[in-house]
């Protein structure tokens, strides 16, 4: 008995010790499962994948019902009041307010793309790469997709606080103030400059869908266009035209099928791939109603758009896009629903396997908006020439229709309202209205 | 005569023959058993031999040899007494402790029949006294053979109290403490512990915030919610052992349940105390070995059922519906139904069918449920061990629901020497939910079977609605209304199992060093596990795909507590000094796996899927350290203090703020014990105490102090591209929630403790509340985490108890009441915040409670009188109103019906919460009623955006058909079929126009929870021993008892009661189809060997 009571002592007076000595030790828990910051930055490919988040960020800005395609085509005359008011919050109506979640998901979205390119360009100067090629590449990125972030933002807020090569504490971020539009497109110009010195003009197969050289420049043609700066803008497409990179499509279809993503057309788009890896895309199930069955789509969406009379009509007759853009007496719920929808990113071979699984790409800039645009410029710069009606009339070829008559390309205004007319209905349901 | 060795009992017995003399002696005055050697001639010399060296003389006289014991003048004579202890019933009271006054080292205690005997001086005063009896002191006066009855105490005053790391008389507490009473849980049919916790203690909300879904724990709270962003559930100790929840816990093992309420009671549980301490302790063995079983068994209904339409009521609401439609896109009633828009049809056959399916009787049902307890326990100088076996099951009121555990428990513990103990109680408890897919979702709601089930349209047939069968699981909505996939089908095919395995062991050692001073060390090994798998056909699935996914979680934890208990009492002086340290360990594992599409879905396992769509596992560490002390002085029982203190270390807290000191004190002062009150012989017990002291709450989530980096994947290349960027900002101040409590109370008993009486009166203060604050999007990320913000809880609590009918006939109440009011008073930098839940609206704001809805307010109805003769409102309304709509406020006077118009209104937390319990007793029957229910406090009705709001082809409240008609709409009423079915039309004064827009988040929705529930009614009868002793039972009890009797309320949902998003404390009282609660009706029996 008298050993039992030593060895109780012993034990617990070991106990004891053990957890008195070394109490710090004990209580600290790294994650296990979860990285922290404090070692990151730290090599080649941790930047590789910090890039990689930033056109996350990107995707999370189109993501579904509440994405920006979604809140800027549900805004237009696109589509119909009476039922976009599902899900819009008084976007449709001009009603809403900065509570709004589409309207909330574009302001994050976009300054967590700028957070992520500044967490880069603070640190990336200071980092030794084994490729210096790739260095000067994730910087033009960086810079690229700050660009096009604060180019959006102008766009929709108009000046914007500006945040620009530094990593801000909580309280530091709120001193800074809201710039004017103009300083805000001068932010988003520099950095579109900067991108075009140091981006490729293409990336290897590794690398297709990343932002590239031309990419940048025809984003910065788009912004000098929204500038009503025609001659930069006139310059910038000739760049890019002249790059031979790029060519139309022979098909309008071709333009936004999932089975031709990263052609010649796309300059630059969202990137997505199905095969439920987590990385699909999510915007084209809601373009058909809930309880849909068919072929467009998995089960459709309460969220879904229904085209207005207003754009139906806006399309001559015989117009091939109509076939490409629309659907028509679709079955919901074992009934024929009386709307018109829009399919136009439903197309492509590949059958998603879940309404987040779509590999269709999303079009930011592509090559027959670079064409219409740099006709527009040149329009506003000089009036109509062959060259420029010669774009306009190979779009409306490709939609089989006529060519523009004298009339419509027998003066500088004459030409724009041509311009404009074409571009509604080429471009309808790409949030560009 | 020659006797060599022989007893003197013997020797005795051989003398009388020999010599005819007879020998007369008290029993106990000689020591007959002694072995004697006689070797005499003569009478005498024989009588002085057998009687040497016993304390006696003699005298002989005519034939007798008269014995005598000798006076002693310097110490009392020891005589050998005898008797028997029994209870006022006459039955023996086993293990019952007797000693000797004033020689406490001379005692015994009672065997099995209830005997005893001793050794004792003849002039002695017996001291008997067992545990739920009062003492009694007995003069032996030479009495040699005693007929002992003690009486059951009445001075439950004076029970002890466990409180933590040590325990406590009632009479002597400085901190507010509740006890559930074991009658509160025995007999009762209850399948989770928590469901005895309702109507039972004052301070002490339980809430079925899930409804009653077969082995769901209620919701816990004491003394309202002190957090915005936590979790407010309480810590629970079960036997010393610190955890998180007592799922799975058999509620037959337990012992009694104390709820630690003020920061003096809880601030020994330092950063984990905040909300409460439920203490727990499971039974030891007592007495002698004993068998029990216990088992019961009933049927269960549901308590209450929606107020639904009818089939006919469907058909004459749909075709005004679709009459009204018609005219509003411009047609007319003279319309053939051809020349009608496709939806606006009806079909003929709609006026004669008969054949309509109730889906909410479909999917509903009664159900059984059962429970059996086999435990086996016993005592002696060795040590003592209790062991249990338990097997329940409770089949769900809805299909395919059910809940099974298995339990195992041994409770043990061995004397090692006269001062040292180990001992080890290991419960293992193995339970199954299979929920049949019926909380999917966010758990519940828009996508639950129950809810589809109360919307489907009562012309779709059970069977109809699957994916095989018609082309997206729906019929023609043209034809039959509203369908979903069939909810029968996806109920009867839905695997939705959780598995859960809890182990909880513990061994113990203690050591008394010297007397009053204790060591006890005590290493607890924890195991929890859960395995869920869910599984969904292709033809009971939405989109037409097999589903299934898997989760695993494993959480295992070692506690190490070591405590010294010094326990003194130095003339008038009582000291009690308690040490201790704990140390804690935990790893937490989850891994989660997904899969789609089954090539033949008879195997559910996702092994045999086609496509695997995720795989993924998680760590999560977490570490404690502690040190605590306390302190408690008593002078003459009459003035009382205690003060305590812990340090505590978290590996939850950030690297600037790893340890917190939480102290508390408390007073104590005995009126009663006071001169000037002692000969108020009526009043036995007037304390008033008060403590102060602060707590904290560690449920901040691991990790979070630091910046984490998360996977933000992109997919450039064709590929999947790994992302990785910072998913939060960095706070190394990040710290516990802390509460510092100030509590008043008054313990007040009198006439032999019939009536007692408990107050308490509290102000919790939480401050550093955790707390995400918005912060600018510009800084790239939406939110911060940190410490800031205050909340207030006050409120009072009563408990009453009064023995209102002794003897025959008893009669036992017991009251609680309390009150408590939730203030926010301070959230850093915003004034409030709101929170959105589908269409739903919350705001916390400063000034206000926490979670309150955030709606837009009614004011009536629009009539005709608000529009012009062109249909222009002359009121404010919101887009697309019309007549007949609920009229709402224009707070802001803008002339519009918008979000601008929201304001806080009600909310879930209650005004007050009671309990009454009733007791009666007349000879072996009992009888006891349990009331309980809430005033004030508000519910969400969430489901109404589905069922309560006039959208047509869907089955909807029945109230409907009674909905506001304008003029040209009466035109539109199918009038002989509604004459023919007897269906009111007419305008109920609450229903609005369905047409038109009455705006979801309004206050429409939202009901007084108030409600008076009939909990339980118990009836048992106790056979009595002298009908059992002819067995081998000792003990036989019977019983029927009915839960969920009746609830008062004018609440028109399943249980006003429900909180459909669960422990969140940011969006409370919503009720988005909510399991209902089930009536149980069981009848069981006691029975022990």
């Amino acid at each position: 008995m008298k050993t039992i009571y030593n060895y109780f002592n012993l034990l617990s007076l070991l106990l004891v010790v053990f957890i008195f000595t070394g109490c710090d030790d004990f209580l600290t828990e790294s994650p296990e499962s979860t990285y922290t910051t404090e070692t990151f930055y730290t090599s080649q490919s941790d930047f590789t994948y910090a890039i990689a988040s930033v056109y996350a960020a990107q995707q999370d800005l189109y993501d579904g019902q509440y994405g920006l395609f979604r809140f800027s085509i549900g805004r237009s005359d696109d589509t119909n009041v009476y039922n976009t008011n599902t899900y819009m919050d008084g976007a449709d109506t001009f009603t809403d307010n900065s509570s709004v979640q589409g309207l909330e998901n574009a302001w994050s979205s976009l300054y967590v793309i700028i957070t992520r390119a500044n967490s880069i360009l603070v640190r990336i100067d200071d980092m030794a790469f084994e490729d210096a090629n790739l260095k000067n590449y994730i910087k033009g990125e960086s810079y690229a997709l700050r660009a096009w972030a604060y180019h959006t933002l102008g766009v929709m807020f108009g000046g914007v606080p500006l945040i620009v090569d530094a990593e801000y504490k909580v309280d530091e971020t709120k001193q800074i103030g809201r710039s004017t539009q103009e300083q805000t497109f001068a932010q988003a110009e520099a950095d579109y400059q900067k991108a075009m010195s140091l981006l490729p003009a293409s990336w290897d197969s590794e690398g297709t869908g990343r932002v590239t050289k031309f990419a940048a420049e025809a984003c910065l043609g788009r912004l000098y266009m929204f500038m009503g700066n025609y001659p930069s803008a006139v310059t910038a497409f000739e760049n890019v035209i002249g790059s031979g990179l790029y060519e139309m499509a022979t098909e309008y279809v071709h333009c936004f099928s999932g089975d031709y993503n990263n052609s010649p057309e796309r300059v630059w788009e969202v990137q997505y791939i199905g095969n439920l890896s987590g990385e699909g895309q999510t915007f084209s199930e809601c373009s058909l109603p809930e309880y849909y069955t068919g072929e467009w789509a998995i089960s459709g969406s309460s969220s879904a758009m229904q085209a207005s009379t207003n754009l139906l009509a806006a399309y001559e007759p015989d117009d091939k896009r109509m076939d490409v853009t629309f659907v028509d007496n679709i079955i919901v719920q074992g009934g024929i629903s009386d709307y018109t929808w829009f399919i136009k990113f439903n197309h492509g071979s590949y059958e998603p396997q879940s309404g987040t699984d779509w590999d269709v790409n999303l079009p930011i800039i592509h090559y027959t908006d670079v064409l219409m645009m740099y006709a527009e410029a040149v329009n506003e710069v000089s009036g109509p020439d062959p060259t420029i009606v010669g774009i306009i009339n190979d779009v409306r070829d490709r939609a089989g229709l006529p060519n523009l008559t004298a009339t419509q390309t027998g003066s500088k205004d004459a030409f724009r309202e041509a311009i404009k007319k074409e571009s509604r209905v080429e471009f309808a349901y790409e949030g560009l209205r | 005569m020659n006797l060599n060795g022989v007893s003197v009992k013997k020797a005795i017995a051989e003398l009388q023959e020999k010599s005819g003399y007879s020998f007369v002696y008290a029993a106990g005055d000689l020591n007959t058993e002694k072995t004697v050697n006689v070797q005499a001639n003569q009478l005498k010399d024989a009588v002085e031999q057998i009687l040497k060296g016993q304390h006696v003389s003699y005298e002989i006289k005519d034939e007798n040899i008269i014995v005598k014991p000798i006076n002693s003048p310097t110490s009392s004579m020891k005589i050998q007494i005898a008797g028997v202890v029994n209870d006022v019933n006459g039955e023996p009271v086993v293990g019952a402790n007797i000693f000797e006054k004033g020689n406490t080292s001379n005692g015994i205690i009672t065997d099995l029949d209830g005997n005893f005997a001793m050794t004792v001086s003849a002039d002695a005063i017996l001291v008997i006294s067992y545990i739920g009896y009062d003492q009694k002191e007995i003069r032996v006066n030479n009495n040699t053979r005693f007929t002992i009855v003690l009486e059951e105490d009445t001075k439950l005053i004076d029970e002890v109290v466990v409180i933590g790391y040590g325990s406590v008389k009632r009479s002597n507490l400085t901190s507010s403490v509740s006890k559930i009473t074991t009658e509160a849980i025995k007999d009762r049919p209850v399948t989770t512990l928590s469901e005895a916790f309702q109507g039972q203690l004052a301070g002490v909300q339980a809430q079925a915030a899930d409804g009653g879904i077969p082995g769901q724990e209620m919701t816990i709270r004491i003394r309202g919610v002190n957090t915005v962003n936590g979790d407010s559930s309480p810590l629970y100790v079960i036997d010393g052992v610190p955890r998180e929840n007592m799922s799975g816990i058999n509620p037959n093992d337990i012992a009694s349940i104390q709820i630690l309420k003020d920061a003096s009671a809880t601030s020994i549980y330092g950063s984990r105390g905040a909300n409460g301490i439920v203490l727990i302790e499971t039974k030891q063995g007592t007495g002698k070995p004993t068998i029990t079983f216990d088992a019961y068994f009933g049927l269960q209904t549901p308590e209450t059922k929606l107020d639904l339409m009818d089939g006919n009521e469907w058909i004459a609401y749909n075709v005004w519906h679709r009459n009204v439609d018609h005219l509003r896109t411009g047609g007319s009633m003279a319309d053939s139904q051809a020349d009608r828009q496709q939806g606006f049809r009806i079909p003929d056959w709609w006026y004669t069918t008969n054949n309509f399916t109730n889906w909410q009787n479909e999917v509903l049902r009664n159900a059984p449920i059962q429970s059996y307890v086999a435990s086996a326990s016993g005592q002696n100088d060795l040590g003592q061990i209790y062991f249990s076996l338990g097997y329940a099951d409770q089949k769900g009121i809805i299909r395919h629901t059910d809940y099974d555990r298995y339990n195992l428990r041994v409770n043990s513990s061995l004397n090692l020497m006269k001062n040292m103990r180990v001992g080890t109680n290991i419960s293992v408890s193995i339970a199954n939910q299979q929920s049949a897919g019926v909380n999917l979702g966010d758990r519940q709601g828009k996508d639950a079977a129950l809810h589809h089930a109360l919307m489907m349209s009562p012309l779709v047939e059970p069977g109809v609605c699957v994916q095989s069968v018609s082309p997206g699981g729906t019929v023609s909505s043209y034809d039959y209304g509203a369908s979903w996939i069939d909810p029968l089908a996806q109920l009867a095919k839905t695997t939705d199992d959780t598995n859960t395995t809890r182990v909880q062991a513990a061994v113990w050692g203690e050591w008394d060093i010297i007397p009053g001073l204790t060591y006890k060390i005590q290493y607890s090994n924890n195991y929890d596990g859960t395995t869920y798998e869910y599984f969904q056909p292709a033809d009971v699935n939405d989109s037409n795909i097999s589903t299934g996914n898997s989760s695993s979680t494993r959480t295992n934890n070692w506690i190490v507590q070591n405590t010294l208990t010094w326990d003194k009492q130095i003339k008038d002086h009582h000291i009690n000094v308690l040490l201790g340290q704990s140390a804690e360990k935990q790893k937490y594992y989850i891994g989660y796996m997904e899969a789609t599409g089954w090539p033949y879905e008879n195997i559910t396992t996702l092994n045999v899927a086609s496509s695997a769509v995720q795989a993924t596992t998680e760590h999560v560490n977490y570490a404690n350290a502690s040190f605590f002390g306390r302190v408690s002085y008593d002078y003459k029982e009459k003035y009382l203090f205690t003060a305590s203190i812990r340090r505590d270390g978290s590996s939850r807290f950030g690297m600037d703020s790893k340890w917190g000191t939480f102290p508390s004190v408390s007073v104590g002062w005995k009126i009663n014990e006071e001169s000037f009150m002692k000969d108020i012989s009526e009043i036995n017990l007037l304390k008033i105490r008060g403590s102060f002291g602060t707590s904290g709450n560690d449920r901040i989530g691991d990790y979070q102090y630091t910046a984490l980096l998360g996977a933000y994947n992109a997919a450039y290349g064709n590929k999947l591209q790994p992302g990785v960027a910072a998913s939060n900002i960095s706070n190394s101040e990040l710290k516990w929630e802390q509460t510092r409590t100030y509590d008043i109370g008054l313990d007040f008993s009198a006439f032999h403790n019939r009536i007692q009486f408990n107050f308490d009166y509290y102000i919790n203060e939480t401050t550093d509340l955790l707390f995400d604050v918005p912060v600018p999007y510009t800084t790239g990320f939406n939110s911060y985490l940190t410490n800031i913000g205050k909340i207030r809880n006050q409120g009072w609590e009563i408990d009453v108890t009064s023995h209102n009918m002794k003897g025959k006939f008893q009669w036992d109440t017991s009251l609680n009441l309390s009150r408590n009011r939730n203030k926010v008073l301070d959230l850093g930098n915003v004034g409030s915040f709101t929170t959105t839940l589908n269409d739903a609206m919350f705001i916390t704001e400063v000034g206000g409670p926490v979670s309150q809805f955030y709606v837009l307010r009614t004011d009536g109805f629009l009539t005709a009188g608000d529009f012009d003769a062109n249909g222009k409102a002359l009121v404010p309304i919101a887009d697309g109103q019309e007549e007949g709509n609920y009229k709402f406020v224009d707070q802001n006077n803008d002339g519009i019906i918008n979000s601008a118009d929201y304001v806080a209104y009600g909310n879930n937390l209650p005004d007050l919460t009671w309990g009454l319990t009733n007791r009666f007793s007349y000879k072996n029957f009992d009888l006891s009623i349990l009331l309980q229910g809430q005033f004030g406090g508000n519910v969400l009705y969430l489901g109404q955006r589905h069922n309560d709001s006039g959208m047509a082809d869907r089955t909807l409240y029945s109230r409907w058909v009674r909905s506001y008609k304008t003029a040209e709409q009466m035109a539109a009423l199918p009038t002989d079929y509604i004459e023919k079915h007897g269906i009111d039309v007419s305008w109920d004064g609450e229903t609005p126009n369905p047409f038109g827009n009455n705006l979801n988040n309004a206050d429409h929705r939202i009901y007084n929870a108030t409600y008076v529930r009939i909990k339980n009614i118990n009836l048992s009868y106790t056979f009595p021993r002298n009908l059992l002793v002819k067995t081998k039972i000792s003990d036989l009890k019977i019983y029927a008892s009915v839960d969920n009797v009746y609830t008062f309320s004018n609440y028109p949902g399943y249980t006003p009661e429900t909180s459909s998003y669960g422990n969140g404390t940011t969006a409370l009282g919503v009720d988005y189809s909510t399991y209902p609660l089930s009536r149980k009706y069981t009848i069981g029996l006691s029975l022990s060997f």
